[in-house]
C-alpha cells in the first residue's frame, strides 16, 4: 500500500505549471500527491517528506541551480537515514543527466518527456503490484 | 513493532510517528491496538478542529495559529483532511502550502491524509490518529476538516475546541448546516473581513448561536494574512480549552453513541449477509406472504437470540 508521493518545486524561480501538471497526472493515475507549491528548500522538501511518509520524491527545478539544490536535498535525506526514491523534472540539459544519476536521482525528465512515461516509470520506482499494469 | 514505534513516538521520534500513522490510515487491526494500548496515559495535548466550508481559509488561519503558538515555545501537530476526488482513486493533498514555512520548525508537525478511498473510514482513523498525536508530546493538535456532512461532526467528536470558520455574505449557506456543525461548534470565525458583508454572515450566526452548557461561543472577525487579527482567536481558543470539562462529556457521548451505532450497523449487517432465513423472509415479503414490519420483528429477534448473545 504504498502510494503517497511528494511533489516538491525548488529554487527560486516562481513558475509551477510543469509541477503541477504532473502532480495531477499522477492523482489521476490514482496516488496520493502531496504537493508543496513553489520555492522550497531541500530542507523544508525533507522534514516534509518524513511527516508525510512518502514513498517517493518529485523534484522540479527551472532556475538552472538544480545541481546544488539537488544534491543538498540527497545529503540531507542521506543524513536522515531516509531511503525514497527521488525523481526530477524541469529544465535540465541532457549533459547533466549523468551528474544527477550518480547523485542517486532515480530518473530524470527533460522537457521534452510525456506525461505517460513519467507515470509509467513512478509506477515502477514506486514499486507497488497495485499499479503495474 | 507497535510498542517499539510507540516508544520511540513518547521520545519525540518524529519518522516514527509519521509511519504508525500509515499503519494506522491503512489498518483497523493497528488502530484498535494503538488505542487500547495508550488510551489511558496522560497527556498534554488538546485537540481542537477547523472546520467550514472549502475556501474560507481555514489553512491560512491554522498558518497563523501554528506562528503564535510556536512563538510562545508549543509544541503543535496538525492533520489536513482532504477530501477532494473521492471518484478518480488518486487525491492532490495542497493545504499544506499554506503553512509549508513551518515544515521545518521542530516544534511543529504536519501530515495531511486524503479521504479518496473511503471516507467513514477516513473519520473514524483521523480520531484515533488524533489520539496518538496526543501522546507525542505535542501541546496542541490542530485538525482541518471541509465542515459539511458527517465526517466534521465525528471528527469534533474528538476535539476539544471546535473552531467554525465561515466568511462575509454568507447566509442562505449557514441555513443550510445548521443542523450540523453549526450547532456542535465552541467558536465561530468569520474570516476574510477584509471583504464587505460580514455583518450579514454574523446577523446570521446570532440568530443561531446561544449559550449551552455555561459557553456562549464568541464570534470573532479575522483576516487570514493579518496576524494581528488572528490572536484574539487564539485567546479565545485557549480560553474555551481552560473549561474545557464543561462540553467535553457531551461530546464523549456524542462520540460513543456515533461509535455504538457503527458497531451495531456492523453487526446487523454481519447477521444479513448469506443469512439463509432472510433470504427466505425476503421471499415471504416479495409475495406478499408476510409484512414487512412484522418480518422487521421478526429478524430482530433472532439476531438478538443469535448475534447479540452470544457475542
Ligand atoms: N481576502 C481574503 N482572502 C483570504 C483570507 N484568508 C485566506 N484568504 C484566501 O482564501 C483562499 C482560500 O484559503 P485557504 O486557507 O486555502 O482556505 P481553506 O480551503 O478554508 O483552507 C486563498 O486564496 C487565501 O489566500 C482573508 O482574510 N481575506
Ligand atoms: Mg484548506
Amino acid at each position: 500500500m504504498r502510494r503517497r508521493i511528494l511533489i516538491a518545486k525548488v529554487g527560486l524561480d516562481g513558475h509551477d505549471r510543469g509541477a503541477k501538471v504532473v502532480a495531477r497526472a499522477l492523482k489521476n493515475a490514482g496516488f496520493e500527491v502531496i504537493y508543496t507549491g513553489i520555492r522550497q528548500s531541500p530542507e523544508q522538501v525533507v522534514a516534509t517528506a518524513i511527516q508525510e511518509d512518502v514513498s517517493l520524491i518529485g523534484l522540479s527545478c527551472l532556475s538552472g541551480a538544480h545541481i546544488p539544490l539537488f544534491r543538498r536535498v540527497m545529503e540531507l535525506l542521506k543524513e536522515k537515514n531516509l531511503d525514497v526514491p527521488v525523481f526530477c523534472g524541469g529544465t535540465i540539459p541532457p549533459s547533466d543527466v549523468p551528474i544527477l544519476k550518480k547523485m542517486g536521482i532515480k530518473e530524470v525528465f527533460g522537457p521534452g518527456s510525456s506525461l505517460k512515461e513519467i507515470v509509467e516509470k513512478v509506477k515502477e520506482m514506486i514499486g507497488d503490484d497495485r499499479y503495474s499494469s | 513493532m507497535i510498542d517499539t514505534l510507540l516508544e520511540k513516538i513518547r521520545n519525540g521520534d518524529e519518522i516514527a510517528l509519521s509511519k504508525l500513522i500509515t499503519l494506522m490510515e491503512e489498518d483497523e487491526g493497528v488502530r484498535k491496538k494503538v488505542i487500547k494500548k495508550i488510551f489511558a496515559c496522560p497527556v498534554k495535548g488538546r485537540i481542537i478542529c477547523f472546520t467550514g466550508p472549502p475556501g474560507v481559509g481555514k489553512s491560512t488561519l491554522i498558518d497563523q495559529v501554528l506562528s503564535i503558538l510556536t512563538s510562545e515555545g508549543n509544541k503543535v501537530g496538525v492533520i489536513l483532511v482532504d477530501p477532494r476526488s473521492p471518484f478518480t482513486g488518486g487525491s492532490l493533498l495542497g493545504d499544506r502550502i499554506r503553512m509549508q514555512r513551518h515544515a521545518t520548525n521542530p516544534r511543529v508537525f504536519i501530515r495531511s491524509l486524503s479521504c479518496a478511498e473511503n471516507p467513514e473510514g477516513v473519520s473514524r482513523s483521523v480520531k484515533d490518529i488524533l489520539k496518538l498525536m496526543a501522546l507525542a508530546g505535542l501541546d496542541y493538535i490542530i485538525v482541518e476538516t471541509v465542515g459539511t456532512g458527517q465526517i466534521a461532526v465525528e471528527v469534533s467528536h474528538i476535539c476539544h475546541t471546535t473552531v467554525l470558520v465561515l466568511m462575509p455574505n454568507m447566509g442562505d449557506d449557514i441555513q443550510m448546516m445548521k443542523a450540523g456543525i453549526l450547532e456542535t461548534a465552541d467558536i465561530y470565525v468569520i474570516n476574510k473581513s477584509d471583504l464587505n458583508g460580514a455583518e450579514l454572515t454574523e446577523a446570521y450566526l446570532k440568530d443561531n448561536v446561544e449559550k449551552r452548557d455555561g459557553w456562549t461561543p464568541p464570534i470573532i472577525k479575522t483576516v487570514g494574512y493579518n496576524r494581528a487579527t488572528v490572536v484574539p482567536l487564539v485567546e479565545k481558543i485557549k480560553e474555551h480549552l481552560s473549561k474545557e470539562s464543561c462540553r467535553y462529556r457531551e461530546k464523549v457521548k456524542g462520540l460513543l453513541t456515533t461509535m455504538f451505532m457503527d458497531h451495531l450497523d456492523e453487526l446487523a449487517l454481519k447477521f444479513l449477509k448469506n443469512n439463509p432465513h432472510f433470504e427466505k423472509v425476503v421471499d415471504e415479503v416479495a409475495e406478499c406472504k408476510k409484512d414487512y414490519y412484522t418480518a422487521i420483528e421478526e429478524l430482530f429477534e433472532k439476531m438478538k437470540k443469535e448475534v447479540l448473545k452470544d457475542d
